[in-house]
């Protein structure tokens, strides 16, 4: 799951996957603006199968949160 | 290279798709502009895409948020500049005409037809000017009908009813547009049918950034506005060539005789009599066929003189090649014979074996296999934009360059609405305010995520914004406004600093909807008379270049400042209290 993450960051930020790492979030990377980000909600509902909720959305501040999100959702 | 189809490829190797084929070759690009009154960033590569799987490279403009009006009046605005073959204007109904979308059970009759009035003079507003100025193909959106509307099942029933009087709406835009020259209009409303609404419209993303439509959406309205940049460049196909068994009819010729071939009104010939139908009516819409068969040609042209239920006549077809030779040798030969170009060929057979080989061996060819699930043979063609054309015209098919007739374009220069006119018809009113406590999450918030109209992109806590609010060393000042179609909210934010004798700009935003209106003088102008009750006699500006705020750059030297230090990233400037240009908008009312 980390992997397909990383590598559907890396086409949305332009970013070589080996360059995102488990901390990537809007204040260190200058690509991930709020276009992009969401850009991310419809590449992550598309690549998991899921639909993300408001809250779900507000969640959403670094790598590691969305990980969390989409854990909770296999486990639902 | 087979690339996905729009509807099958995943929006991140999508965009890693188009990256690598920007990246190839020296080709020139079609430029195409987007002017809008919602968020569709997200649906840009998608067309881009789609235009690229057709081998044609984009280069796209889209206008700042919501400032289609400013972008058209100005002859100096980036959309001009662009130049672009193709606009597209993508219009959400609830910004022109909120009571018709949004209120429509408070309306009676004459508002209704004020409403409609009101969309449709907008609408000429926008296509006189615009067609004063470029020759350019202009693509405008209709309006999809709410298939839940609040009257219910009686909705239906009343011509005046919601839905029907969307429809009446489309309906006039058609109209309307049919008076000028090159403007053509992309159906939302059939492309919400094509999907169902409910994955059409994207309410969450609507209410978080303006962005109304799901990603199936998007795809769908990519594929369609992407149809008309294929077909302004005359990349569509202008040729079917077909197999016979198995695909004009069912069964083989030569083993099952003229007659004993599937072709008539029952089960399954009746899909093949279907097709030849379908094959007819785009032979009437100027789509050349040919058949290219291997079998004795004795024999199929037998089926032409014996076969009573044969749709298609031998007339139908402007050449055939029936040998034992390679298909892909016959294919080619027709293109010489037709004289058209390989990439403007369909081929359509039954076989796995010919079709790959076609797609191997000359891949500009289209290919469409014979679905075996017969009852799919219908669709081979829908929803590909194939035969796509800008207009009905048979006697030029190939035309991209729209002429303006001359007396057309002088009398419009005469009429049109200028910028200021449409400001004042805004009816602008805005409210520059200290913060109070009520705003400080939503201040943070755009200190946090503004990057174009920002001088200096410091982001602030919730917290910090607090400390800044009570502190007497510094003030936040924000800015609200409102027009006459609703309310823009808190759109503005300015941070000062009180320091010994100055006072210094320490943040000053504007929201990406709410630019393009002259409302920063307002903020600015609250910003300086602060500073002025405080007693300071110079103010200080900072400016910090990041790749995103280039439209700010000039802010400070365009009142008056001037520079007092610089290094690579930022430069700080200052100026005499007393001696800033403020011009404030005549057409914004102060509150």
């Amino acid at each position: 799951m980390n992997n397909r993450l990383k590598n559907i960051m890396s086409n949305l930020f332009d970013i070589p996957v080996d360059e995102i790492n488990d901390n990537i979030s809007p204040e260190n990377c200058e690509q991930w603006d709020s276009l992009q980000q969401m850009n991310l909600i419809f590449a992550i509902e598309e690549e998991f199968g899921v639909s993300l909720t408001d809250d779900d959305v507000l969640k959403i501040k670094d790598f590691i949160s969305i990980i969390d999100i989409l854990e909770n959702f296999n486990q639902s | 290279m087979l690339y996905p189809d729009i509807l099958d490829i995943k929006f991140s190797s999508m965009l890693s798709k188009l990256r690598d084929f920007e990246s190839m070759g020296t080709q020139s690009s079609t430029k195409i502009a987007f002017l809008r009154n919602i968020t569709i960033e997200p649906v840009i590569p998608f067309i881009r895409y789609k235009c690229m799987t057709n081998g044609i490279k984009t280069d796209a403009y889209i206008c700042d948020f919501d400032n289609i009006m400013q972008d058209i009046l100005d002859a100096k605005s980036g959309l001009y500049a662009h130049n672009p073959k193709i606009i597209f204007i993508f219009i959400k109904l609830d910004h022109i005409a909120s009571k018709l979308y949004l209120q429509f059970p408070k309306l009676n009759s004459s508002e209704i037809s004020d409403q409609i009035e009101d969309v449709l003079n907008y609408y000429k507003v926008i296509l006189d000017a615009l067609r004063s100025r470029t020759n350019a193909l202009i693509i405008l959106n209709t309006f999809e009908v709410n298939p839940f509307p609040s009257g219910g099942i009686s909705d239906s029933q009343k011509l005046e009813g919601e839905t029907n009087t969307i429809r009446t709406l489309n309906s006039k835009l058609l109209t309307l547009i049919n008076k000028y020259i090159g403007i053509s209009i992309i159906d939302f409303d059939l492309i919400c049918s094509r999907i169902g609404f409910v994955n059409f419209q994207n309410n969450m993303q609507w209410h978080m950034s303006k962005m109304p439509f799901t990603n199936l959406a998007m795809k769908h309205i990519a594929a369609e506005a992407a149809k008309f940049i294929i077909a302004s460049e005359g990349n569509t196909k202008k040729c079917i060539i077909v197999d016979c068994d198995n695909t004009l009819w069912g069964g083989v010729v030569g083993e099952d005789g003229d007659n004993g071939i599937l072709l008539d009104q029952t089960h399954p010939g009746s899909y093949f009599l279907q097709f030849q139908k379908d094959l007819l009516n785009l032979k009437f819409q100027g789509i050349l066929l040919a058949i290219c068969s291997k079998n004795n040609e004795a024999d199929i042209l037998s089926v032409f003189t014996n076969n009573k239920n044969m749709i298609l006549k031998k007339k139908d077809f402007s050449c055939m090649r029936i040998n034992w030779n390679l298909k892909v040798e016959n294919i080619k030969q027709i293109a010489k014979k037709l004289n058209i170009g390989l990439q403007h060929i369909i081929f359509v057979d039954d076989s796995d074996f010919e079709v790959e080989m076609v797609r191997e061996l000359i891949p500009e060819v289209s290919c469409v296999l014979v679905p075996k699930n017969l009852s799919q043979l219908k669709y081979i063609f829908d929803g590909k934009g194939y035969f796509d054309k800008l207009q009905d015209s048979n006697e030029d098919g190939s035309r991209t360059e729209m002429y303006i007739a001359e007396n057309l374009r002088s009398k419009e220069l005469a009429s049109f609405t200028s910028i200021n006119d449409y400001y004042k018809n805004l009816k602008i009113v805005a409210k520059a305010r200290k913060l109070d406590d009520s705003d400080i999450i939503r201040v943070a918030q755009l200190t946090q995520k503004t990057n174009q109209f920002n001088l200096t992109t410091i982001r602030y806590s919730e917290q910090e914004i607090y400390t800044l609010m009570q502190s007497n060393a510094s003030q936040v000042i924000t800015l609200k406004a409102d027009d006459k179609f609703g309310a823009y909210g808190l759109i503005g934010v300015a941070i000062i600093r009180f320091k010994e004798n100055c006072c210094e700009i320490d943040t000053f935003l504007m929201s990406c909807r709410a630019i393009g209106r002259g409302l920063e003088e307002i903020l600015f102008n609250e910003c300086i008379k602060q500073g002025k009750v405080k007693g300071v006699n110079v103010v200080h500006g900072l400016f910090l270049k990041t790749g995103k705020n280039m439209q700010v750059k000039s802010f400070y030297e365009d009142h008056g400042f001037s520079i007092k230090k610089r290094d690579n990233t930022q430069k700080l400037y200052y100026c005499d209290i007393n001696k800033i240009n403020i011009s404030l908008p005549a057409h914004i009312k102060e509150i």
